[in-house]
């Protein structure tokens, strides 16, 4: 996994975890469908992450039955901590972004 | 690296081998949940291969060739070593043994008495007996005597049938000397003495 990626995962997980719990197929499925697949998540690498996640206290989980009658399912959620988490790297990724851009820019207005 | 070499070939894995790699070392409780969550991922992604029409061993082949290596998510999901109590536990050991075994050798002091050391001489004595014309050739034994740490004077008492002759040595002045450079309470005054 290239450097960049292993630093926008925790932000695209706690992204895919901000409006609604969502067990780790569901994640998946919504970073895939809403990045178009340009954010390519590695299903190996995708539990790992999130207990990372669970243990720096930014995200709970809780096992639920599934209403289909078919196995239960481990549910995430973000903690209040995840909350502000997921504000600071948003903020930190939009100066990164804007940084970037600039830099990028030949002239302004002008993407290279 | 030949068992990792064996993965990355394709070796082709069943749902429960994989769940089993990728959950190796981990301690009673994560292990079941996060074999129970691999489960379960697997699962529902075999089913939707199955509506798609694939056979049930085709699916299972698709699913986990889907996950990629389990060694790779079991690393990660063992985590970095020193995450975790043990792994501080083993560092603290091995330090607390290193420092142990350092002040063993350099700030313990010498035992105190006397110590016969067999009729073995050192550079050191075989200096000394040089230097002396006096010294007659032959066999010594050699005694170390280690002095108690409080010990101010020496007395040294000479007798022959003919004569008795005792000399003291104020040892507090030797020491003020003898204890540059060495570790506060490491110190004993020491003497060797070649018998012959």
């Amino acid at each position: 996994m290239n450097p960049l990626k292993s630093g926008t995962l925790d932000l695209a997980l706690l992204a895919a975890l901000a409006e609604q719990p969502r067990y780790g197929l569901e994640i998946l499925q919504y970073v895939n469908a809403r990045s178009g697949g340009a954010f390519d998540l590695k299903e190996g690498s995708l539990y790992p992450a999130l207990h990372r996640l669970v243990k720096s206290g930014w995200v709970e989980s809780e096992w639920q039955e599934s209403d289909k009658g078919g196995a239960p399912r481990k549910y995430y959620h973000l903690t209040d901590s995840g909350q502000a988490a997921l504000g600071t790297k948003k903020a930190e990724w939009r100066t990164l972004r804007g940084a970037l851009d600039a830099l990028l820019m030949r002239r302004l207005g002008r993407p290279t | 690296m030949t068992r990792r070499a064996a993965h990355r070939s394709g070796k082709v894995l069943s749902l429960n081998q994989y769940v089993q790699r990728a959950t190796l070392g981990l301690p009673k409780a994560e292990r079941v949940d996060a074999a129970a969550e691999l489960r379960a991922h697997l699962l529902e992604r075999i089913t939707e291969l199955e509506q798609q029409g694939f056979a049930r061993d085709e699916a299972e082949f698709l699913a986990v060739r889907a996950m990629g290596d389990p060694q790779t998510t079991n690393r990660q999901l063992l985590g970095h070593f020193l995450t975790t109590p043990l792994g501080w536990l083993a560092l603290g050991v091995v330090l607390l043994g290193g420092a142990g075994w350092w002040a063993y050798n350099n700030l313990m002091p010498p035992s105190e008495g006397v110590a016969y050391s067999g009729s073995g001489l050192t550079l050191e004595d075989l200096r000394a007996l040089q230097a002396d014309s006096d010294a007659p050739k032959g066999l010594y034994q050699t005694v170390t005597i280690t002095y108690p740490k409080e010990t101010k004077t020496v007395y040294y008492v000479y007798m022959t049938p003919n004569s008795f002759n005792i000399q003291p040595k104020d040892l507090l002045e030797e020491n003020k000397y003898n204890f540059v450079g060495q570790w506060p309470g490491s110190y004993r005054y020491q003497e060797r003495v070649l018998m012959n």
